[in-house]
């Protein structure tokens, strides 16, 4: 049993190594600087919570957290609602099928930069292909600038999110529907199931906690957004869509003040644990 | 609960690693001068292309001898500089490396805070004042004022390049914002191709005649607060308004000839309609490619697209002018572009002073820079073979000359509320008098700090 653990450790060694020196050592450092007046160069200066103070006072700040709250809450369950679509189809045996999960997935490999760049022109006013589809089928007769104000440019870049990740999603939902023993439908058919109610009643319960997880990464992900934003509406209109991790990016490095940065994290962190844990507790396997 | 927890604690380390650490960036091309020399017939350009199979070899190479100067230069002028590094390798024997990194404010600050600077660095002039206020770059008076051309760079630039009353770094690349027009478009809209408009209601006029279903008569990059400065800036300047006052601690954009600057194009969207009222979701690139794809008569632009104009790099005859004033008496232009400075951390400050004067002669004031577009930072080297071929160039030099640039250490932070107003208006949300009043009290505020 000893030389078991031992074994077990020195497997799990090398990614705690990892996830030592490049997330808890970072975290440690910021939560340190989150506690002083910590410029570019020069002198630091021990201010306490003083940063922390700011940050809940900061109109810029919470604004940047409510919009963020706000586009985490139309790309999850857009984003997930395309992934379990997309999961149901590929989830067929038949010829081929392997190609429709490799296109599906293809979006996922590409930077989010790149997925940005490209649906910014795919976007655009003058001469984006979306609008010129739009006015050829006359959906509309003038193009629609779909980057201009939030009210177009928040569900254009949640769409863009969408086509990017559905893929990761789709393939986590599909291995989970593939998990599910297959005698247990053959039991309920035996039962006279219909297959609506297999879906329902046996499916949906037993991947439940796949659908936690993708959930759980899926608003992980989304109140983590930056690069779209900074990419497709450079925050704008008079910063009406600049993220919460935008707004640190730009007080950090824009304004090099670190220290205030590092306490908006931490606030940020913490918003993460707790949507996370309740996350969890809500899509715990009732069925354990 | 104990399962749960660590998978919070995971996450959320994780997070942290993702807003904690900062990716260096290093993304872009490096070569170093003494190993292009030792390639046969090889030209800078191929030596920058082939850069990531050379780079480890190359840094190595340097780092082991310990004298090579490290180069860090914006990717506009990395090619230009690339080239002057291999001749003054060639000259002095002094190995040069080259870097270009993908975001020169974000891995200068990451050098900075690690103590890892590059020796020299070829930086945009607005922050000159903010890095030699912190320490960061070498005090260069006294070799400055030893030069001999000291008296030929632009009194705007060198401003800029000081702090406290002495100099950090001297003006390199200057860029200067001019108004661009498409000469093809005037013509067919019955305007004379060769006389650009020079007041602001010729400025009207022009965009009005230009203006059609699939063309616009005037754009500006209105979701770019660092474009917004260096194309809108000017219209204040020339209004006889100022961005802050002389000494830096307050805001002016409140006072009346700022309000009629941010009103006329506010008109130009709405009273006019000569820009697209979704003017304000236009970066600088799609400004860009609205001028080069014929969708707009008029953008205001810099140094490298009258670059481009010479070098019949446009599908179609285009033109330069300053950029119109209220009146036509009274002109004005950004004066932006790169200064050069040494870091304060280099242990190799005579031959990275030595490759600085090198940057500042004729091979690359005039052979590399002007002969892709650019213009000179010495006046005395105005008059030369490429600049006289061209009148375009002559518009870059007099804009020089009426050029400036607001001198602040807080140049960044008064990014947000400077961009936010502009918006503001052109989405009429607040009027321009509303929109300014309320930039002015938050720049007040953050450099009052």
């Amino acid at each position: 049993m000893k030389k078991k653990n031992w074994t077990n450790m020195f497997f799990v060694l090398p990614l705690l190594v990892i996830n030592i020196t490049f997330f808890v050592v970072p975290f440690v450092k910021s939560l340190y600087m989150s506690l002083y007046d910590w410029p570019l160069l020069g002198e630091k200066t021990f201010i306490g919570i003083q940063n922390f103070i700011r940050a809940f006072v900061d109109k810029k700040f919470l604004h940047s957290l409510l919009f963020t709250m706000e586009y985490a809450l139309i790309v999850t369950p857009m984003l997930f609602l395309v992934a379990f679509v997309m999961a149901i189809l590929v989830n067929q045996k038949f010829r081929g099928v392997g190609i429709f999960r490799t296109i599906y997935f293809m979006p996922v490999v590409i930077s989010m930069t790149a997925s940005a760049d490209i649906w910014l022109w795919i976007y655009n006013e003058l001469y984006g292909v979306l609008n010129h589809i739009l006015l050829a089928v006359g959906i509309v007769d003038k193009p629609v600038a779909w980057m201009h104000l939030p009210k177009t440019s928040l569900p254009a870049v949640c769409a863009m999110v969408t086509w990017k990740m559905a893929g990761f999603s789709m393939l986590m939902l599909l291995g989970a529907f593939q998990s599910v023993d297959e005698e247990v439908y053959q039991s309920a058919s035996i039962d006279g199931a219909s297959k609506i109610q297999q879906f329902f009643r046996i499916t949906l319960p037993l991947i439940r906690p796949t659908i936690g997880l993708s959930m759980v990464i899926s608003i992980i992900g989304s109140v983590l957004a930056f690069e779209q934003f900074k990419i497709m509406t450079a925050g704008g209109p008079s910063s009406k869509t600049q993220t919460a991790v935008y707004y640190i990016y730009q007080t950090s490095f824009g304004h090099f003040k670190f220290g205030y940065g590092a306490a908006m994290s931490m606030i940020l962190l913490v918003i993460l644990a707790v949507l996370s844990y309740f996350q969890f507790a809500v899509m715990k396997d009732k069925t354990e | 609960m104990r399962r749960k927890l660590l998978i919070s604690l995971l996450v959320s380390s994780m997070i942290f690693g993702l807003t904690a650490c900062g990716d260096s960036g290093r993304g872009g091309n490096t070569t170093t001068a003494e190993d292009t020399q030792e390639q046969d017939g090889g030209s800078a350009q191929e030596s920058a292309n082939s850069v990531e199979n050379d780079t480890a070899a190359e840094k190595s190479q340097g780092a082991d001898s310990g004298e090579a100067l490290e180069v860090w230069v914006r990717n506009t002028y990395f090619d230009e500089v690339t080239t002057a590094a291999k001749d003054f390798t060639e000259q002095t024997g002094i190995p040069v490396t080259v870097s270009e990194p993908s975001n020169m404010s974000d891995d200068l600050a990451l050098a900075l805070s690690s103590g890892e600077t590059p020796d020299i660095v070829s930086i945009d002039c607005v922050l000159v004042p903010y890095y030699a206020s912190i320490g960061a770059l070498k005090d260069i008076t006294t070799e400055f004022s030893a030069l001999d051309y000291k008296d030929t760079f632009s009194g705007g630039l060198l401003d800029l390049s000081t702090y406290d009353g002495k100099q950090y770094a001297v003006p390199f690349a200057p860029d200067v914002s001019v108004l661009l027009y498409n000469k093809d478009i005037f013509k067919a809209n019955g305007l004379d191709p060769e006389a650009p408009p020079k007041t602001w209601d010729e400025l009207i006029a022009a965009a009005q005649a230009c203006t059609s279903d699939d063309v616009y008569g005037y754009m500006f990059a209105a979701s770019d607060a660092g474009g917004m400065m260096f194309t809108f800036c000017p219209y204040i300047w020339c209004n006889g308004g100022e961005f802050t006052s002389e000494d830096g601690t307050e805001s002016m954009l409140n006072q009346p000839e700022a309000v009629e600057a941010l009103q006329l194009i506010t008109d130009m969207v709405y009273k006019y309609q000569v820009t697209p009222e979704s003017i304000t979701s236009y970066d600088w690139t799609a400004v860009e490619d609205a001028f080069k794809a014929q969708k707009s008569a008029m953008i205001v632009q810099g140094s490298s697209a009258v670059g481009n104009i010479v070098n019949e790099g446009y599908d179609f005859n285009a033109g330069c002018t300053l950029i119109p004033s209220p009146d036509g008496s009274k002109y004005a232009s950004f004066s932006g572009g790169d200064s050069i400075a040494i870091l304060a951390d280099t242990d190799k400050y005579d031959a990275a002073w030595q490759f600085v004067q090198y940057c500042l002669s004729k091979e690359v004031q005039v052979d590399q820079l002007a002969a892709y577009g650019n213009i000179p930072s010495r006046s005395d080297m105005f008059e030369n073979e490429i600049f006289g071929s061209h009148a375009e160039y002559d518009v870059l030099r007099q804009a020089l000359e009426v050029g400036e640039a607001p001198y602040s250490l807080k140049y960044n932070e008064m990014y947000t509320p400077w961009i936010d107003a502009v918006q503001y208006a052109l989405n009429q949300e607040k009027t321009p008098e509303e929109a300014f009043d309320d930039a002015k009290e938050e720049i007040d505020a953050l450099l009052s700090e």
